[in-house]
């Protein structure tokens, strides 16, 4: 049985909650949930082993976006806190009871009286029961619970610990040899080490998935006349804000201007567009379709944004790789065969006739603890995806890192992935009776009505020598989709657009935008998009990593063609988005595994058929979901790194296998063979999972061939 | 050696206390942010962050 806490971002109204309730009521395996509209979650409890998976994936067909609750904040403290103070006693204690240990041994030299041996002994129990008590808790618990869910490989962690007290303390009140007390001790203490390092890895990974959640979003704010970039998270009630036309209405505010088109589709279910008037509430997550409007804040920045973010991060923990998979298979096997060694050495040792016995026994016990195989494939997964975060690449799929290595053709789309997504302002030429400069700063401020992406060309264009505080009065503005933004200069209508827009008598051109002032030509702009700075070392990293490379555009063939030639890669144009999906398909029925890049939704087909499919910063957060990994970073050179520390990771695997498969065939024959002291397994088993760990850390650093 | 007697039930007294102490450090979050404080020099707001 488990509880489960389900957000739904979308669940606004008493009909949704009636239609999930419905849904829910159905699942014959779910015991109880109940509804909280006002929160958007669900808590239900259920009894089936992938429960969670079902109910997200049945609240998915009703058309909703569910999210599984990310654990608060705090839980991940509490938890870390358990751990470090597990891990501080455990070192406490170790070091009381290693230091009477150590004047046991070397009184056996020089010569100890009984009364000092056995105060020691008795000292080095005292220290030893908060390990047993508090620190070892986790093992013993994982071990019980092994009982109805199969082997892991706590068992024989556990019976180590607890043989090795139980004979320890019987010894001890028998007054007798064979007292293990340093062993359980530095045992729990540097398992306790290693298990630390692995969780740290692990909250890493998800702290900078948060980090990456929260990243801000940005508003237009209007002080006083003009408009200023604003950090979304701080808009605070009462800020007037600007929103262009298309664009997402962040906070719930209310509409100052005298009336505007609003698209609340995601709010009410309802397609037809809304008027709203001066004055009326308009609510976050809904879009504004008319022309730009203003409105006045009257709540906190909503997180409808970041909650999208936070639940394609959310895939990442649904996935477990492959490679994980087969961890927990090894401890399948492995640990009944090493409890069976255990015992028949015991056993065969006792028969002997040997005093050795149970020393020998627990020595193999302690020494194959299957921790380095266990931890060999999670440890290196958990770093690399921590280095790939660091690297600006965020996976949604971690079986990514298994299978990029065997990737060997490389397909990206053209525009928005090797070039940038923005057009850029090429080229201004004046027309009429204004300085480039002031036409400029004329265009972008009409600009800035719309959300086009044409609009957003003027905007950064100014950016290098931004115009002193030059505000012009406009009025009116309007946006009308496919020609043009107009707006009253004074009297005068002021118009950017196509040319029949403008009531200019040119030719459109494609790529070219005219600027008009009643009617009069003030400027002609070219726009078009641009390499990105790093695409040409990036292009041929990959090709000396031995990958072939296409690109694959919707684009005209001619353009295409300069861009092919001058980084030197196969293309193909003018696809259509199955022409992509059927290139990548052929590639792939040939044999190639096959890797994607793209950001648009005319790549979402493919993306689906590739091997690996990466999306680029700028993606739609629909397509990413279908994406296996995000750029976080606007450099393409990531998809180089990924390359390298999946390849690296996959060295690091087999490194850790191939060692800790040796460490036990030594280490296991020894123990039984009755040459290894319980201290010194302890010793030799928590110091192989520790090298193990560190392997993985290794996939941290930076590597030294990067060019950045 | 008579002393160890004393000695011994004396230092299981001292580091039980040290025990306590470590325990009361991580129940009142004194590890739990390990890197932000050492930034906190370069904050001149001069509130808590």
């Amino acid at each position: 049985m488990s509880a489960t806490a389900i957000r739904i971002e979308d669940m606004h109204c008493a009909a949704c909650v009636a239609k999930i309730s419905r849904a829910l009521g159905h699942l014959p395996f779910v015991d109880d949930f109940q509804v909280n509209p006002v929160r958007r979650q669900i808590h239900v409890t259920h009894h089936a082993i992938d429960g969670d998976f079902q109910i997200l994936q049945s609240i998915e067909a009703l058309g909703f976006k569910p999210t599984l609750k990310q654990q608060s904040n705090n839980g991940d403290a509490n938890e870390r806190r358990a751990r470090i103070k597990r891990l501080g006693i455990a070192g406490i204690c170790m070091m009381q009871v290693m230091m009477a240990s150590l004047a046991i041994y070397f009184g056996e030299f020089w010569g100890m009286d009984a009364y000092a041996r056995t105060l020691l002994a008795w000292a080095a129990g005292i220290f030893c029961l908060p390990i047993i008590g508090y620190c070892a808790t986790p093992f013993f618990r994982s071990a019980w619970r092994a009982f109805d869910q199969g082997m892991n490989m706590d068992v024989p962690i556990a019976l180590a610990i607890a043989l090795a007290f139980g004979v320890s303390v019987f010894n001890l009140l028998a007054d007798r040899p064979g007292i293990y007390f340093d062993s359980v001790a530095m045992f729990t203490f540097l398992l306790l080490g290693a298990r630390h390092i692995d969780a740290a890895l692990r909250q890493k990974v998800s702290a900078d998935d948060q980090l990456f959640a929260s990243a801000p979003k940005t508003v237009q704010r209007l002080v006083g006349n003009s408009t200023q970039t604003y950090p979304l998270d701080r808009v605070a009630p009462n800020d007037r804000l600007l929103i262009a036309e298309g664009e997402l209405i962040p906070v719930d505010a209310l509409l100052i201007d005298a009336q505007a088109m609003i698209d609340e589709a995601s709010f009410s279910g309802e397609a037809e567009w809304v008027y709203k008037h001066s004055g009326e509430r308009l609510y976050a997550g809904t879009y504004n379709r008319g022309a730009a409007l203003v409105c006045r804040a009257i709540s906190q920045a909503s997180d409808s944004r970041v909650a999208q973010i936070e639940r394609l991060a959310d895939h990442i923990s649904l996935a477990k790789a492959p490679l994980a998979r087969l961890a927990d298979r090894i401890a399948g096997w492995f640990v009944p065969a090493i409890l069976i060694a255990a015992a028949a050495t015991t056993l065969g040792w006792w028969l002997a006739g040997s005093g050795q016995a149970l020393s020998a026994g627990l020595a193999v016990l302690i020494v194959s603890c299957p921790c380095a195989l266990a931890l060999a494939i999670p440890a290196a997964l958990s770093a690399a995806m921590a280095q790939l975060r660091r690297q600006g690449i965020l996976l949604t799929d971690s079986s990514i890192l298994e299978l990029a290595p065997q990737v060997t053709e490389l397909c990206f789309d053209k525009t928005g992935t090797l070039t940038l997504p923005e057009l850029k302002l090429l080229e201004t030429q004046v027309l009429g009776h204004l300085s480039e400069r002031d036409c400029l700063a004329l265009a972008a401020q009409l600009q800035s009505y719309s959300s086009h992406p044409i609009a957003k060309a003027f905007s950064s264009a100014q950016e290098p020598a931004p115009v002193q505080e030059l505000e012009f009065a406009l009025s009116r503005p309007q946006v009308i989709a496919g020609q043009g933004v107009s707006a009253l200069l004074a009297t005068e209508a002021l118009k950017i657009g196509t040319p029949e827009f403008c009531g200019l008598d040119e030719v459109a051109e494609p790529g070219t935008v005219y600027f008009s002032l009643a009617s009069r030509p003030l400027a002609r702009f070219r726009l078009g998009v641009e390499i990105r700075p790093d695409t040409k070392t990036a292009i041929a990293r990959l090709q000396d990593a031995g990958l072939h490379i296409t690109m694959l555009s919707g684009d005209q063939v001619a353009t295409c063609r300069d861009l092919a030639a001058s980084l030197g890669i196969d293309f193909a144009g003018a696809l259509q988005p199955e022409d992509k999906l059927n290139t990548v398909r052929s590639q792939r029925q040939s044999g190639a595994k096959v890797m994607f890049v793209g950001d648009g939704i005319n790549d979402a087909l493919a993306f689906s058929e590739a091997d690996v499919s990466i999306a680029t910063l700028e993606t739609s957060d629909l397509v990413r979901a279908k994406a296996g990994a995000t750029l976080l970073t606007s450099r393409i050179g990531a998809i180089a790194d990924l390359f390298d520390t999946s390849n690296r990771a996959r060295a690091v695997i087999r490194q850790n296998l191939a060692w800790a498969a040796l460490y036990n065939l030594i280490a296991i024959p020894s123990a039984i063979a009755g040459l290894m002291p319980p201290w010194l397994a302890a010793v030799g088993m928590a110091s192989s999972s520790t090298i193990v760990m560190l392997n993985a850390v290794r996939l941290l650093r930076k590597p030294t061939t990067e060019s950045r | 050696m008579e002393i160890l007697g004393l000695l011994i039930p004396l230092s299981i007294v001292l580091v039980g206390l040290a025990l306590w102490f470590f325990v009361w450090a991580a129940d009142h979050e004194q590890f739990d942010d390990l890197d932000r404080h050492a930034l906190d020099i370069f904050d001149d707001t001069g509130e808590e962050s």
